[in-house]
């Protein structure tokens, strides 16, 4: 596996997944693109992602994470328990504003081609009861523009409703047992640990397979302390910081995978915590030509990304450009999408930085 | 050159751009792997041919779409059935009470129907089961609209 596959495997997986089912719900499966009309059957839909979830190993291992899961949970069991904590999770109102939740819902509502039930108010919404609780029939999403907005919106709920289930992967440990339970731990102490597990990994070297000593954990604790703790030996005692350490000194592949594999993926999403609507192609076009001038992307990739964020399906993008097809047959393989995935995070780094700059 | 942008008109580029090509992306893989509705399904797991005749896995074997479970099962000595069994609401609805052809390598199409309950037998006697070729198996619907 070369070094693109490998990061095509799981980089920003949950944009990739909120795309999947706003294809899905949207019948992109099972109709064809003359059809107007789509009717969403909850528990058919439901089938649909939990098959993706257990069959496609980039959502089984790197979304729901089934190596995390202690036998005899399988990846069924892993799939279930990730549909029913980040899916089906209710997504709180804050300040009496509508949540993610709710304005998916008001735009599936707008699609509506039949009767319309009236949404349950007496709990907040779940990503998944937004998507499937509107109008049954359905005007598709047909234009792209319009499709992405779908996905936007679902990624809104997702990027919100995963995170504490990401963080509990991100730590090695498994979400079952630290989701639930008296040992629950608050999305705030698990992104804390991360740090702290960070900063422990820093002071050993990464020479991992042993346990820290007490030097190690009270730097990691001064570098990235975690609420609730005084001291690092007051944060390994707890029963969260002994799983962590227990699983830094672990020598199974388990600890591999998730440091490796999460942190290289779900860690590495973009914190772009954007209010206004997407961009149009017009909007974006500055931001690609100055990844252009600044030798961040090449022409022809600049007008791949233009086609898709015009709506082009990845062929259709591709064109005709030699260019292109010689970088995605020598360097991906002839994997198209590792190679947009790719070219997709070159440009995202490019504008990171010069947004950061003063 | 040394772009500078606005970091919160930056942040919706990002989220454009994330969401654009991860969603085109999600398309193009339903495309690809299969999950999107084809007429043609082939079967991932390869059956094996011994010194005498195909040894097929006892579990039966599993479409790539995973909409389908063949098994091969014994009706006495000069013939055999293949059992084609759709898997899940998502199987049965794409499969059931609808026409097929079954393809078994280059040499053999048998077409049939799925019952409601979305099974298929296709009895091979022992002139198809000379002809067939396990290692490559395959089924195509006939109606393409479901």
């Amino acid at each position: 596996m070369g070094a693109q596959r490998a990061g095509k495997s799981g980089r920003d997986i949950v944009a990739y997944f909120a795309g999947h089912l706003a294809n899905l719900a949207n019948g992109n499966d099972t109709l064809g693109d003359a059809e107007e009309i789509v009717f969403v059957k909850p528990f058919h839909l439901y089938e649909r992602v939990r098959r993706l979830l257990t069959v496609n190993k980039r959502y089984s291992e790197g979304l729901v994470g089934v190596w995390a899961y202690p036998p005899p949970d399988g990846v069924e069991e892993a799939a279930e328990f990730y549909f029913d904590r980040v899916l089906d999770r209710p997504i709180a109102t804050r300040r009496d504003e509508p949540t993610s939740a709710d304005n998916l819902a008001a735009l599936v509502a707008t699609r509506a081609a039949g009767p319309v039930a009236p949404p349950p108010r007496d709990e907040p919404l779940s990503t998944w009861k937004a998507l499937v609780g509107g109008p049954a029939r359905r005007r598709r999403f047909r234009e792209t523009s319009e499709l992405f907005e779908l996905s936007n919106r679902i990624l809104k709920c997702l990027d919100a409703a995963n995170r504490p289930y990401a963080e509990t992967l991100r730590l090695g440990l498994c979400p079952k047992e630290w989701l639930v339970g008296d040992d629950a731990a608050g999305v705030n102490t698990l992104k804390a640990a991360n740090g702290f597990l960070k900063a422990l990994k820093a002071k050993m070297a990464d020479k991992l397979g042993r346990r820290p000593n007490d030097e190690e954990i009270d730097a990691a604790f001064a570098a990235a302390p975690v609420p609730g703790a005084k001291t690092g030996k007051d944060f390994v005692a707890t029963p969260l910081g002994a799983a962590i350490v227990s699983r830094v000194a672990g020598q199974d592949q388990t600890y591999l995978l998730s440091f490796e594999s999460v942190e290289a993926t779900q860690a590495a999403e973009i914190a772009d915590e954007a209010d206004g609507p997407l961009m149009t192609q017009q909007e974006a076009a500055p931001y690609l030509a100055a990844a252009v001038e600044a030798g961040a992307i090449a022409p022809p990739e600049r007008d791949l990304l233009a086609a898709i964020m015009a709506g082009r399906t990845l062929n259709q993008a591709l064109g005709e450009s030699l260019f292109l097809r010689r970088r995605v047959k020598a360097d991906f393989e002839g994997d198209l999408a590792a190679y947009v995935e790719d070219l997709s995070a070159r440009t995202a780094r490019f504008v990171v930085a010069a947004a950061a700059r003063p | 050159m040394s772009s500078t942008f606005d970091p919160r008109d930056a942040a919706r580029f990002l989220r454009t751009l994330r969401v654009t090509t991860q969603t085109t992306i999600a398309l193009a893989d339903l495309d690809r792997a299969g999950e999107r509705m084809r007429p043609v399904s082939t079967f991932t797991a390869l059956a094996a041919k011994g010194t005498e005749e195909w040894r097929f896995p006892a579990a039966g074997i599993l479409s790539g779409d995973g909409l389908v479970l063949a098994r091969l099962e014994h009706e006495d000595d000069e013939a055999k059935v293949l059992t084609l069994q759709a898997q899940g609401v998502v199987g049965l609805s794409a499969y059931a009470e609808r026409g097929v052809k079954v393809r078994l390598g280059d040499g053999l199409q048998i077409e049939g129907v799925f019952d409601r309950d979305g099974r298929l037998h296709v009895v091979l006697d022992a002139d198809a089961l000379g002809r067939a070729d396990f290692s490559r198996l395959e089924i195509e619907l006939l109606d393409t609209q479901p």
